[in-house]
């Protein structure tokens, strides 16, 4: 259940990116057809490329994304991988949820500062910061999900 | 030892622990980045630090770049473009001795025109081509290890998402670099090939030729090649020609292939979702990565190692051309072992100054691009090397039935060829520079 | 006892300001404390993170001294503004520092108040250098500038431009690569970007006010700062305020200047400078930026005319007799 959630947030997070690309693309065509880009183009590339990635995590680890080395523990039985496995799953999910937290107080002072995007825009981007919050804690708790079945032996 | 260095070796040697552990690679950087970070300052400051730096860090214009490249490469292969590639490749090169793996080669690296990523080239081409060059009775270890080599060429020909790291790590124009990489990129290209030609000499059985096709077949191949063509021509053309930014060659490139697949009813929705979420994998596995050094590196740079390290060897008065040998050994010798995106990402800050603090006959940034293009070759070498290749890794997830080790076999010739090209390329600055003097 | 406090900024450590005002700012500090404060300089955002993000690490504590641009975070530090809005400056940064810490000490000192400014200044006259002649204010249709700070980039919106925001290390790549046709920024910054080299023309404005400046902070930890021994906070407090604005201000001064003498000796560069006439044109046709500003600190409660009031009162002041 929460695996297809996190598909589904990944899936947004290609179409926002899909998104910023045709932004992309009708800029670069304004600029070359008036001498004018789309106003403000540059920042919310930025913004959508960001939210896009940030979309991706919690996919990541649900598809269990990510590069280890196995060469030096291949001769462990398997209970012993799993165990180790297990552990360094939970660590990730501690680490997601901790930059979640991290990133949600960020949120809050990004919007208590008023801070907004460099540019002619200058948009705020306090709500982008709590999107990203909760793509980390969604990626945790997805982590988090996966223990009892490596701790079964599963992978 | 100065304390700068013990706590900088420190921090590497409990990374190296962790990793040997089992613990992913973003994971371990993390957790060492922060510990050190907290030990040179405290834990309030790593607490402040995480609230907004991973926001930053993704929303990040020129590293825009990197997801947008891996959807383009997927959307690429979900729409059916690689299988073009090879067809066309293949009605080219076919008939000839080993036709069906010189046709591998051909693709990867006109695939690599449209994709930044090698993990993404092998998968592709793993699915699109294996079936084929094993029906007809390709050597499985000699297919899967051409397969693996010509998955390198998804990062030597640029796009480049290795570049783009390189680039942004070490503050160097990307746009350059891809043109510093275009003439190393073909080099591999011929290479391979001729290591083909040549095993082809020595043992013709390990790879028949393709079924003969008729002139209608082959006008048929072609011409469905012709939108991949003309999109790789856009990308690399507006951007060498100076049209795009990097980062629009890649919006425009992902949005042409878009228009492609969707004009030919080759890319349907459950297409389009596969190939979203095959790219969001590789995106979550990059950017946490990237996460993960950013922190170990700012950690690294809080104990002033990589300063300290730079300035101590140009006071020593090295032989420039015995230092760079040193650091592409220690490259050789890492890639072997670890991951390759992380391996840069750890050592440039510690090896860049070195490298730039030497004095080669060239403006620094001339050195900076050179450089670039050698540490992308022995990148290359280290995605196909054993123990750990993670082109070989990919391959060998997808063709279950081919022993590894017989995958290493067969990639062994193309590193003998990689290492080749790495000592022209140092050899000969000229093969990454000359393109970009003639463009700027 | 001894204190080692940490300095972060954006700009790589071949820059003019590292080398000029940076290091020996920080040297000056060492020695004056005996040796007792140490000093590390982190060059181009080496301890992680974004410009945009330079004040809340001096805020929190993860450095414990920042420089940093207020335009890098638009809105969060509206007063300092009034420096920034065209041909409100003068031509040199020895004045602008002067009004701009002043006004800070006066007026605005509240808005920075989570950390220990330093010292608060801005640069010299901002030039216009791009790949076509501007001759005048028509020739600025359509050109693409990167612009430094927000209320820049609407002066050049206002005078038909298209204007683009990004930061300095980006613009060479920008103009390879034709995205940008030029750039504002003062001469300082010229040689660092090589821009004498990619923009043949370059275009001035004549006196003061001129067109427009960009202003800076050196900012501190606050808790770092309270902590400090009495002797060695007066050490800080000795190179704080005019004394290190006055400082930061000559790097612009002296090296203004020098560039300018290297750029306009080379055959194929030239330099024009628009006369009175011409400027005043430009500052009529941007008067509607500074408006909307005026009228923008009036939603936020600040008394924006009175604060351009007093900027004008103290540039007129300390600009007497300085050309
Ligand atoms: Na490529
Ligand atoms: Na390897």
């Amino acid at each position: 259940m929460v695996a297809r959630l996190a598909g589904g947030v990944a899936l947004l997070g290609g179409l926002v990116l899909l998104a910023a690309a045709l932004l992309t693309v009708v800029s670069v065509l304004l600029r070359w057809l008036t001498g004018q880009p789309v106003r403000g183009d540059f920042e919310l590339v930025s913004i959508g490329a960001g939210l896009a990635v940030l979309c991706t995590l919690a996919h990541g680890s649900a598809t269990r994304a990510n590069i280890l080395v196995d060469t030096f523990t291949q001769w462990l039985p398997r209970r012993a991988t799993g165990a180790l496995d297990a552990f360094w799953t939970l660590a990730w999910a501690v680490v997601l949820l901790v930059i979640a937290e991290r990133m949600a107080q960020g949120a809050y002072e990004t919007w208590a500062n008023n801070m907004r995007t460099i540019g002619l825009l200058a948009l705020p981007f306090w709500w982008a910061v709590g999107v990203g919050a909760l793509c980390f804690a969604l990626a945790g708790v997805i982590s988090l999900v996966w223990l009892p079945r490596l701790f079964r032996g599963e992978r | 030892m100065a304390p700068e260095f013990a706590l900088a070796a420190t921090g590497f040697a409990a990374l190296m622990g962790l990793i040997v552990l089992r613990a992913p690679i973003a994971l371990a950087l993390l957790l060492v980045g922060a510990a050190g970070y907290v030990h040179v300052l405290d834990a309030a400051a790593l607490m402040n630090y995480l609230k907004t730096t991973p926001y930053h860090l993704f929303a990040n214009y020129t590293l825009s770049i990197i997801p947008v490249f891996i959807l383009m490469g997927a959307l690429a292969e979900r729409g059916g473009l690689a299988r073009d590639l090879f067809a066309a490749a293949n009605a080219l090169l076919g008939r000839r001795p080993g036709g069906l793996a010189m046709s591998v080669i051909g693709a990867s690296a006109a695939f690599g025109a449209v994709c930044g990523s090698s993990v993404a080239t092998t998968a592709t081409f793993g699915r699109a081509a294996l079936p084929e060059l094993l029906r007809h009775g390709t050597a499985p270890g000699f297919a899967t290890g051409t397969i693996a080599a010509g998955g390198t060429l998804g990062i030597l020909i640029p796009p480049s998402v290795i570049l783009v790291v390189y680039a942004i790590s070490t503050e160097q124009n990307v746009a350059k670099l891809f043109m510093a990489a275009l003439i190393p990129g073909l080099l591999a290209t011929l290479s391979y090939l001729a290591v083909i030609w040549l095993r082809m000499r020595l043992n013709p059985g390990l790879g028949p030729p393709a079924p003969p096709l008729d002139a209608a077949e082959r006008r048929a191949a072609f011409r469905r090649v012709v939108p991949v063509l003309g999109i790789a021509v856009l990308v690399v053309g507006g951007l060498y020609g100076g049209v795009f930014t990097p980062t629009e060659s890649a919006a425009v490139g992902c949005i042409a292939v878009l228009a492609v697949g969707l004009a030919r009813r080759s890319l349907p929705v459950r297409e389009i979702r596969a190939a979203i979420l095959a790219a969001a994998e590789t995106t979550a596995m990059i950017f946490a990565i990237l996460l993960g050094a950013e922190i170990f590196n700012a950690f690294l740079a809080l104990t002033q190692a990589p300063d300290l390290l730079g300035l101590w060897v140009s006071e020593q008065g090295f032989a420039p051309y015995a230092v760079l040998a040193v650091l592409l050994l220690a490259y050789l010798v890492l890639g072997a072992v670890m991951d390759e995106l992380a391996m840069i990402l750890l050592t440039l800050p510690i090896f860049f100054p070195v490298v730039t603090a030497l004095d080669f006959g060239m403006t620094t940034e001339e050195t900076a691009i050179w450089f670039g293009i050698l540490v992308l070759v022995v990148v290359g070498i280290g995605l196909t090397s054993p123990p750990i290749g993670l082109n070989v890794f990919v391959i060998s997830a997808i063709a279950r039935n081919v022993p590894i080790l017989d995958t290493y076999r067969g990639v062994l010739p193309y590193v003998g060829a990689d290492l080749v090209r790495l000592l022209l390329c140092v050899a000969f600055p000229g093969l990454s520079l000359w393109l970009v003097r003639l463009l700027t | 006892q001894e204190v080692t406090l940490r300095l972060h900024h954006f700009l790589p450590a071949v820059s003019n300001v590292h080398r000029h005002f940076l290091q020996p700012w920080a040297q000056k500090v060492q020695q004056e404390s005996n040796n007792r404060i140490r000093i590390q300089i982190f060059p181009a955002m080496q301890l992680g993170g974004a410009p945009p993000q330079l004040y809340d690490q001096a805020r929190d504590g993860v450095a414990d001294i920042i420089w940093t641009l207020p335009g890098n975070t638009p809105g969060r530090f509206p007063s300092i503004e009034v420096i920034e809005l065209p041909f409100v400056a003068h031509k040199r940064a020895s004045v602008n520092a002067r009004v701009v810490q002043q006004l800070h000490d006066e007026v605005f000192a509240s808005e920075f108040q989570d950390t220990r400014i330093l010292c608060a200044w801005a640069h010299d006259a901002g030039v216009i250098h791009a790949r076509r002649a501007v001759n005048r204010m028509e020739d600025m249709a359509g050109l693409k500038l990167r612009f430094p700070t927000r209320q820049a980039g609407e002066a050049l919106r206002a005078l038909g431009a298209a204007p683009i925001g990004m930061p300095i290390p980006q613009v060479p790549e920008a103009l390879a690569q034709g995205v940008i046709d030029g750039a504002v920024v003062p001469w300082e910054v010229v040689p660092a970007i090589r821009l004498h080299e990619t923009l043949r023309n370059h275009t001035q404005f004549a006196g003061s006010p001129t067109f427009y400046t960009a202003s800076f902070v050196l900012a501190m930890n606050r808790a770092k700062y309270d902590a400090l021994p009495a002797d060695l906070r007066a050490v800080v407090d000795a190179n704080s305020g005019q004394a290190a604005a006055t400082m930061a201000a000559r790097v612009w001064d002296e090296q203004g200047p020098s560039v300018e003498t290297m750029v306009r000796r080379r055959p194929n560069n030239s330099i024009v400078e628009l006369d009175e006439a011409e400027t005043r044109r430009w500052a009529t046709a941007t008067q509607p930026v500074i408006d909307a500003w005026v009228r923008a600190m009036g939603e936020r409660n600040i008394q924006g005319g009175a604060l351009l009031e007093r900027a004008r009162a103290l540039i007129a002041q300390y600009g007497q007799g300085v050309a």
